[in-house]
């Protein structure tokens, strides 16, 4: 009797390990491709991304990586577009299992962008600038891809008030270092200008005209803002 | 001590567990999801379908609105369902909607016009789906009865603005009229007073904004789905299995109960061989409808496609209220009363004390208001003589039929004697002791 039952219990397993046995030659007939998508520059999601293999696609907004699953083993051009962004191809092959392609998408341009308007804010480290984007629409824009700019800028001392006032002194000419804050909504595009750059008296309230000039590949685009402070806020 | 170490360091460590998954945030993920406007047997009900779930069920041979969406899904534990963040992204993917059936496409549907008609207003759960052209004309129809309404509204408060002028120039002359010595009679008041003029009533139905989604109406079977790019792609994550169902049995009645102490705690009683337990004096409003049979896991998942249910279990789905009938309680055969369907205001009392009165509905004296709810009312109380009781529904216009399954049994349960009924519940505790008691003298 327990000899029988014994017998049931290995034919029980061994029946269990075909099953999944077979069950995972199943899946592994195919192969799943995934990997990174993400901006070359800003290491950003791309919105609108849409990745394209073996006549299957996924379209991703916020996501930075992405999955294509069912595709049969073989070499492939795996194509990842998106609005205002290069055109991606790369040829694969796609072999059983998972496979990792992490696909860097290279900004084209920045969509109908017309000016821009640079605010600023004391911090700690300096005098932080957002630069806001504008179209032809007087409208921020809000989707665009990360670009290869530079920024420059001279600031003076504002002599008088912001209604009526003359340029002081220069204390700070030069570029500004730019970084990308994924975080923003309007301005994603940010500069510092560090306080040990900025030749002046931090004492008291006193406030300076800035003059900015951002090169981007879409040309040259200017800006002045005339109410910086020149002081760290409490 | 080593008790108490053991015994605190789980202890500890559950409460850490615990305070750290408090301050998690959920994780959000970006997710295909398709979103629901299905056909429930009475109107229609959304949803959404996040990827947790392998299949959509849709009641046969009726239109279904479907539409694809990618947005940011999260798990969210306290209702441990997976939620939807429309407002962070809600995009919808574009395409065509195939249908197949044995590995065959079927159907290649394109997104459709589509709006919800209401004809008993929005809060009402009876709705309409018009499509194409029928949409946009139904949609047209709300927007000028809406237009009309507000023209007179406009109209109304200049009218009241005139009442009002009228009304200060009446006050004016009939003191004028006293302080000359003339009595007016109220026949002669009621003359000169000014008539106030009525406020317009919104429109009585409402129609939602149409949409673009497939409509999918499919006979019974089981069929799967997916997206087809414009590119002729296939969609990633777009693939669902579609389950399409019928009820088993239908025109069956049954009964949606409130007992008047609380009112807000529904009660159902859709299984003719059910039997309703009255206890002390209650009150209670019964609502008929007429109502079909499905299985329980397919309906369930038709109203949100994360219930649970188990598809060998049937349940009943109210569609239709029964308004044509007076309910009828008896006594052992013999009639006791009649009861007509009547509107009824939960009126909250005002004060501290928290409670309500539930009174009948009339409009003439509350006309800012609307019924709570429409039902028929019966008073239970204690002093009901012992019997079998039970309801019926007899139809108005055929005086002495009775609606075929409104039968139910009413059984009163008296509360006096009820306390002797406690020491039999510990009886079973009471005799495993005394066997208990009785082993343990044994093996010593």
């Amino acid at each position: 009797m327990r000899r029988k039952g014994i017998v049931y219990v290995i034919a029980g397993v061994v029946i269990a390990i075909c099953v999944g046995a077979f069950v995972s030659l199943q899946r592994g007939e195919y192969g799943e491709v995934s990997g990174k998508v993400v901006d070359e520059l800003s290491k950003d999601a791309v919105r609108g991304v849409r990745i394209v293999l073996d006549g299957k696609s996924t379209i991703h907004y916020m996501s930075k990586s992405y999955r294509l699953t069912g595709i049969k083993p073989g070499s492939y051009t795996l194509k990842a577009s998106a609005p205002n962004y290069y055109e991606f191809a790369k040829d694969i092959y796609v072999k059983r299992g998972k496979n990792v392609v992490d696909i860097f998408m290279k900004g084209k341009e920045i969509p109908d962008l017309k000016s821009i308007i640079v605010f600023t804010e004391p911090k700690d480290e300096g005098i932080e600038l957002e630069i806001r984007l504008v179209n032809s629409k007087g409208e921020g824009i809000v989707n665009y891809p990360c670009l290869p700019m530079s920024l420059e800028g001279r600031l003076f001392m504002r002599i008088g008030t912001q209604e009526k006032y003359i340029k002081g002194d220069k204390i700070f000419e030069g570029p500004i270092k730019l970084f990308w804050d994924a975080k923003a909504y309007l301005a994603k595009n940010k500069g510092i200008i560090p306080w040990e750059k900025i030749n002046v008296d931090k004492r008291g309230e006193k406030y300076g005209i800035l003059e900015v000039t951002l090169h981007t590949p879409q040309g040259d685009f200017k800006d002045v803002c005339d109410d910086v402070k020149l002081f760290k806020e409490k | 001590m080593r008790k108490i170490i053991s015994l605190a360091l789980p202890v500890s460590l559950l409460f850490f567990l615990s305070s750290a998954g408090w301050a998690q945030a959920p994780k959000m993920r970006e997710q295909l999801v398709y979103g629901l406007n299905v056909f429930n047997g009475r109107g229609y009900g959304g949803g959404f379908v996040p990827q947790s779930e392998d299949t959509i069920y849709l009641i046969a041979e009726k239109d279904n609105a479907i539409s694809a969406h990618m947005t940011l899904v999260y798990f969210w534990p306290i209702t441990a369902r997976y939620m939807a963040a429309w407002q962070t992204l809600n995009e919808e993917v574009e395409g065509t909607l195939e249908v197949l059936k044995e590995g065959k496409v079927i159907k290649s549907l394109k997104k459709r016009d589509n709006c919800l008609y209401y004809p008993e207003g929005y809060w009402s759960e009876t709705s309409i789906l018009y499509t194409d052209e029928e949409a946009i004309k139904k949609f047209e129809e709300y927007k000028k009865a809406v237009e009309k309404f507000y023209k007179a509204v406009s109209d109304y408060y200049k009218k009241m603005a005139e009442y009002k002028k009228k009304l200060d120039k009446f006050l004016e002359e009939t003191k004028k009229l006293r302080e000359a010595g003339k009595k007016l009679s109220p026949e002669e008041v009621e003359k000169m007073m000014p008539k106030e003029p009525k406020e317009p009533e919104p429109p009585g139905f409402y129609v939602t904004e149409p949409r673009k989604d497939y409509i999918v109406n499919l006979p019974v079977g089981t069929y799967r789905i997916r997206i087809r790019a414009e590119d002729g792609t296939i969609v990633q994550d777009s693939e669902k299995k579609l389950v399409v169902f019928t009820s088993r049995r239908r025109g069956g009645v049954g009964y949606e109960i409130i007992p008047g102490n609380r009112w807000t705690r529904r009660e159902s009683c859709d299984d003719p061989a059910r039997i309703i337990y009255a206890a002390g004096k209650n009150t209670l409003y019964f609502r008929p409808f007429h109502q079909d049979e499905y299985n329980e896991l397919y309906y369930n998942k038709l109203e949100d496609p994360q219930n649970f249910g188990r598809e060998e279990r049937w349940r009943w789905v109210h569609i239709k209220p029964i308004k044509d009938v007076l309910l009828v309680f008896l006594k052992e055969g013999k009639l006791i009363k009649k009861v007509e369907n009547l509107p009824y205001y939960v009126k909250q009392i005002p004060g501290p004390e928290l409670g309500y009165n539930i009174i009948e509905y009339k409009k003439e004296e509350m006309p800012d208001r609307r019924p709570t709810f429409e039902g028929y009312k019966l008073d239970l109380s204690p002093e009901l003589a012992k019997g079998r009781y039970e309801i019926k529904l007899e139809k108005k216009l055929e005086k002495g039929k009775f609606l075929e399954g409104g039968t139910r049994q009413i059984r009163l349960v008296r509360k006096e004697n009820s306390k002797y009924l406690y020491p039999f519940s510990i009886f079973p505790l009471v005799v495993g002791i005394v066997v208990f008691i009785g082993r343990r003298i044994k093996t010593r």
